[in-house]
């Protein structure tokens, strides 16, 4: 009989570091119960309303790292009102007032205060990590409570997030003895920053790694922090627009060739194109290469550049690449995981967008793909069925047609066939989105071979309910699904309600779905939070059970409704 | 110039079914209550230290294991020898059933053998890694004591709220 001693144990869970191992061995019995929630340090909560912040220091109090998610999804194109909630402050008071020794904080789509900012930087003397991504409600003056009081801060990772700016003195608040910055990433704010202070913060960080810079750093800046900062892994340059001839470019140009440990290339937020040669001697290193923010680079500069990156393996990019420079892409990029095409121009007519041709091209060069967000003008089932006989290895598969119910323009037919064969051939598929011109079929072919699909976003998709009982029937490990403008309603959502209980969410906008409907399923399944949100003038209106619901979002609970909803949301 | 033969010290180590292994005093200095039993009796004997906590099997295996680890270490630091020797712990972990490693981490654990111990709560951690929750009871022997209602609210509380990453977040 083999006794494991608490101390082994412990020790061996050491080892043990994904969520859901340390979930399983959460289960065993209760004494493991006991030893792994005691040494838990690392904690995802992905929706911040499915548990409250007392019960997570309950649970696990030797917390180190928590990560939060607030928002839905959709909230990024603007359909989740300011003030919905996703309110990080309660969970900063809770945890200032226990005695975790919080020492890195990770948030998705929540609201930060600069009240709460200040609490944290204040509360726990071994903050190392803040992260915020997609988040809103603070200012600068937050970040320079941050960079005043955070003694022993390694990471501050801003990702677009929306800030006020008062004032660039933020920066300037990190203390003479402030040594230990690892990662410093304030590409998202638009004001200037105290140059001086940037580059004397630089020079007494020799553990920085990454340093993303925005627009107001200028290219002389960024060589005098290169010159201190040689050892950098991650750049994201800030504006990238000089004179080739002066010799601030001609150091510009040795410093980077300094800095041979430049993995990650992103930034040009400013760019003149003819400055780019002095990036080359970087670039055969480079495996992240992120130019979707520099839509200063046209025709044949983006190519130009991607031509010296053998070693890409993620490749964020603007459509004005077109098909020819995708063709590039395949022919150069042979260890390419991961591309994303954004939109140059998501209103315009765009002839510089991408279409099916690029998407092929890619998928027959590039064996390796297996995570693809791709705005195009045009895709065909011919090249998604091409694609999928490539590229059987996605991951994330998400295609964004900018005409949203755009058939196959080659046959006029719906892209069930095209979409059907990625769901086929790709088994180990979690996330997909959707679109072009759908039926019902799309979906039943999902429901069959999605079979570890986590998320799925749809859009003007689909004809009948059966489309959306195909998938909530057929795929198993759904998590998250959101869909907007679709003829579902009713008898799909009401089907079968224990399946929100196995998934984290659903989002339904502009669908079929009544008053009635949602309060049929409130009624029937207590442990999920049905939200109806309004745009405010509607609310009078609303009260008929008949009343088709604008927007609806639920979600499974442990804690009941919260407390913190605005006027404009109705949970029923 | 002759070569003067080197008498190395000869250590013998009995285990707990009654066996006697003579090694190498390198060999036993890697562990670490021998270490700390010579620490603590300077002037010990040469008999035998009894491991009583330490089947033959185990320890013959642990030997091999530290008669690689010297090897390695007697040789440079590059990278193609710390491939190798990465390589010869897999090797080593590989074969050996779920019982074995058990009692290896056990053994390690009593010997106070941090980097063995290292590695092999790793393979523990591999075995077990994306395994049901009844896959790592049997593997560990262990019972569930949970009733249906206590293991259904666990459950609930780490699928609702405690759950993976999601697979966009980086």
């Amino acid at each position: 009989m083999n006794y494991f001693p608490d101390e082994v144990l412990e020790y061996v869970f050491n080892f043990i570091t994904s969520h859901n191992d340390r979930n399983s061995v959460s289960l065993v019995c209760k004494s493991w119960y006991k030893i792994e929630r005691y040494s838990r340090q690392r904690v995802f909560i992905g929706n911040c309303y499915s548990i409250s912040p007392e019960r997570l220091i309950a649970r696990f109090p030797g917390l180190k790292s928590l990560t939060l998610k607030g928002k839905p999804h959709f909230a990024d194109f603007n359909l989740v009102p300011n003030d919905w909630g996703g309110f990080v402050c309660p969970w900063i008071q809770a945890l200032a007032k226990s005695r975790i020794g919080l020492e890195e904080l990770r948030l998705k789509r929540m609201v930060v205060s600069d009240d709460c900012l200040e609490l944290l930087s204040k509360s726990f003397l071994n903050f190392k990590s803040l992260v915020l991504v997609s988040c809103e409600g603070f200012t600068t003056d937050g970040l320079a409570a941050i960079a005043a009081n955070c003694r022993f801060l390694r990471e501050l990772d801003l990702q677009e997030n929306e800030v006020e700016e008062h004032s660039g003195h933020w920066l300037s608040c990190f203390p003479e003895s402030c040594t230990s910055l690892v990662s410093l990433n304030f590409a998202c704010l638009k004001g200037e920053i105290n140059l001086g202070a940037l580059e004397r913060l630089v020079a007494r960080s020799p553990n920085l790694k990454s340093l993303r810079l925005n627009r107001t750093v200028p290219l002389d800046t960024l060589q005098k922090l290169l010159m201190r900062a040689p050892q950098l892994v991650d750049l994201g340059t800030g504006s990238y627009v000089h004179d080739p001839s002066s010799e601030a470019f001609n150091k510009l140009e040795s410093a980077i060739q300094r800095c041979k440990s430049i993995r990650s290339l992103s930034g040009f937020l400013e760019v003149a194109p003819c400055c780019m040669s002095a990036i080359y001697p970087i670039c055969p290193n480079l495996t992240f290469l992120n130019l979707s923010y520099a839509p200063g680079l046209h025709g044949i500069e983006p190519t130009k550049l991607i031509q010296h990156c053998r070693k890409l393996q993620r490749l964020w990019i603007l459509d004005c690449i077109g098909d020819k420079g995708l063709g590039v892409v395949a022919s150069t990029c042979k260890e390419l995981q991961e591309l994303r095409v954004f939109p140059s121009d998501p209103f315009g007519a765009g002839n510089a967008a991408v279409t099916e041709e690029g998407l092929v091209l890619i998928s027959a060069g590039c064996p390796k793909l297996n995570s693809l967000l791709y705005f195009c003008q045009q895709m065909t089932n011919a090249a998604l069925i091409t694609v999928a006989k490539n590229c059987p290895n996605f991951i994330r598969f998400r295609l964004c047609i900018l005409d949203p119910i755009k058939p196959d323009p080659l046959t006029n037919q719906p892209l069930d066939e095209g979409f059907g064969a990625i769901v086929q051939s790709c088994k180990g598929l979690k996330r997909l989105s959707l679109s072009g011109l759908l039926t019902d079929q799309v979906f039943l072919y999902i429901g069959m071979y999605a079979e570890q699909l986590e998320m799925l976003s749809i859009a003007f998709a689909g004809d009948t309910d059966k489309g959306m009982l195909h998938v909530l029937n057929g795929c198993k490990k759904l998590r998250k699904l959101e869909i907007m403008d679709c003829p579902f309603g009713n008898i799909a959502l009401l089907e079968d309600v224990g399946k929100y209980e196995t998934m984290r969410s659903l989002w339904m906008s502009s669908c079929e779905v009544t008053l009635g409907g949602c309060k049929t399923l409130a009624e029937k399944m207590p442990s999920l939070s049905v939200e109806i949100i309004y745009e405010s003038e509607q609310m009078e209106f609303c009260l008929d059970d008949r009343q088709k619901v604008e927007k609806m979002y639920l979600y499974r609970t442990l804690v009941g409704h919260r407390k913190d909803a605005p006027e404009f949301v109705w949970i029923l | 110039m002759s070569t003067a033969t080197v008498k190395t010290k000869k250590i013998t180590l009995r285990t707990a079914d009654n066996h006697d292994f003579e090694v190498d005093e390198a060999i036993a200095m890697e562990f670490g209550t021998v270490r700390t039993f010579f620490d603590d009796n300077p002037d010990a004997s040469d008999e035998p230290i009894p491991l009583l906590n330490v089947s033959s099997k185990c320890l013959s295996t642990i030997i091999e294991y530290c008669q690689s680890l010297l090897a390695f270490r007697a040789r440079d630091s590059s990278s193609s020898v710390e491939d190798e020797a990465k390589a010869y712990d897999e090797e080593l972990v590989k074969n050996q059933d779920n019982e074995l490693l058990k009692e290896m981490i056990l053994a390690a654990n009593y010997l106070n053998m941090k980097d063995l111990l290292d590695m092999l709560n790793q393979a523990v951690a591999d075995r077990i890694k994306n395994k049901s929750v009844e896959y790592v009871r049997r593997f560990f022997g262990i019972e569930n004591d949970y009733s249906p209602e206590e293991e259904a609210e666990v459950r609930a509380q780490n699928e609702w709220a405690f759950e993976g990453v999601d697979p966009d977040d980086d």
